[in-house]
């Protein structure tokens, strides 16, 4: 029986286009990647209910979509974009939903404020908690950016291809949504 | 003054013998004292009878002992020190995660999508299996307006197929169903469309009730 975690991207995506190996290959997939795809999820959007139907609705995406997938761009960063549009739409509407529910005076406060309040073992008084907290000030873009390149290390070369955006731009980004998190931490 | 060094050999090459032996010192004449006090005349204008002297020193306070000998040292111990907000917080997230999440992950989304497969397939049987109860609901109608329509007309020369109330059209079709041949309505549909029908005959009454529910016909 073949050892599906040790088998390449390619492979696993020839796998995929041949009916009586398409679920072992896909599931392959998912375990390769379902981590990462996780917490670039859930440092956007916090609540690991919200992540996890983003995550699976990324997935089935990708099942759906998967066999005209041409592969001059690398699975990685195609799985990306997806992860990366999925949560951009549901943070929108989210957004919509919550101003239009909103009263005026609630309406210029910071939705995450609540959510990361709303977590288990939530401790204001923790550094971690304030770096959440300085994260969700920024805007959602730079917040993205923050994300790849502080948590997941990402070269700015990759970001340019999931985000597309110039890697000028992206380090700019970078360079604010530091600064800004920097002053953030020292005020609190 | 006299020539020397590569000046002087330069003059040699070029036969300026005189020249060697001669003062480089200008015959002019200039005012005693004159380069002594240049630097301040620069700046006196016509209108300033006062002379004063502009001086480079600062007028503040002293600046203090070894400033700038550890100045060096202090902005590098700075910069450590906002680097060291972000570099000494742990990348690891707080946030909790389900116990064995990871592990039922790709069989959760395989489940879903072989049911939303299924469901989309059933949605579409439930959906023609409508389509095909409304016509045969019209051809009941029909049959029912050509059966009876010589007989209402000489009672009502106004009759039309809109007089006639779904109830009055259920009765009939309740009081005749021997009438509905369905041998003779399956003759005249195409073997697909039995097929669809029989696939929706084995559709479980939730099934056509989720459907009904979901396109608000309930």
């Amino acid at each position: 029986m073949a050892d599906w975690s040790k088998i390449e991207d390619k492979e696993l995506l020839a796998a995929f286009r041949v009916a009586e190996s398409k679920e072992q290959a896909f599931a392959a997939l998912i375990k390769r990647y379902q981590e990462r795809l996780y917490w670039h999820i859930r440092r956007m959007v916090v609540h690991h209910e919200d992540t996890n139907d983003i995550l699976q609705n990324v997935f089935i995406k990708v099942w759906r979509n998967l066999e005209e997938f041409r592969e001059d761009a690398a699975f990685y960063t195609w799985l990306y974009r997806i992860g990366t549009n999925e949560t951009l739409t549901y943070i929108e509407q989210q957004k919509r939903k919550s101003t239009q529910s909103m009263s005026d005076n609630e309406e210029g406060e910071n939705i995450y404020a609540s959510k990361l309040k709303a977590e288990q073992g939530y401790d204001a008084n923790k550094i971690e908690w304030k770096l959440q907290q300085a994260i969700h000030t920024l805007p959602e873009k730079q917040k993205l950016v923050f994300n790849l390149r502080y948590y997941d290390e990402m070269p700015y070369e990759k970001m340019a291809e999931i985000l597309n955006t110039s890697e000028g731009a992206l380090k700019a980004s970078y360079h604010h949504a530091v600064k800004k998190i920097e002053n953030f931490l020292k005020d609190n | 003054m006299k020539v020397e060094g590569h000046i002087k050999d330069e003059l040699i090459a070029l036969g300026g013998l005189q020249l060697l032996n001669a003062s480089r010192q200008m015959p002019f004449a200039y005012p005693e004292n004159y380069f002594d006090t240049l630097d301040t005349s620069c700046f006196k204008t016509d209108n300033q009878s006062i002379d004063y002297v502009f001086t480079k020193q600062m007028p503040f306070a002293a600046v203090p002992e070894n400033y700038f000998d550890q100045l060096s040292l202090n902005i590098l111990e700075a910069v450590k020190k906002s680097n060291t907000i972000l570099e000494n917080i742990s990348k690891t997230m707080p946030y909790q995660i389900p116990k064995a999440y990871f592990e039922q992950l790709p069989a959760q989304v395989l489940f879903k999508i072989k049911t939303t497969h299924s469901e989309k397939r059933n949605q579409g049987a439930i959906f023609r299996m409508v389509q095909w109860a409304a016509s045969i609901a019209v051809l009941l109608m029909l049959s029912f307006a050509i059966k009876n329509a010589p007989k209402k007309a000489t009672q009502d020369t106004n009759f039309s197929l809109e007089d006639v109330s779904a109830e009055e059209i259920a009765n009939y079709v309740h009081n005749n169903i021997d009438e509905f041949d369905t041998d003779i309505l399956l003759s005249s549909m195409s073997n697909s469309t039995i097929k669809e029908i029989d696939k929706a005959n084995n559709l479980s009454s939730e099934e056509i009730e989720a459907y009904l529910n979901d396109e608000g016909w309930n």
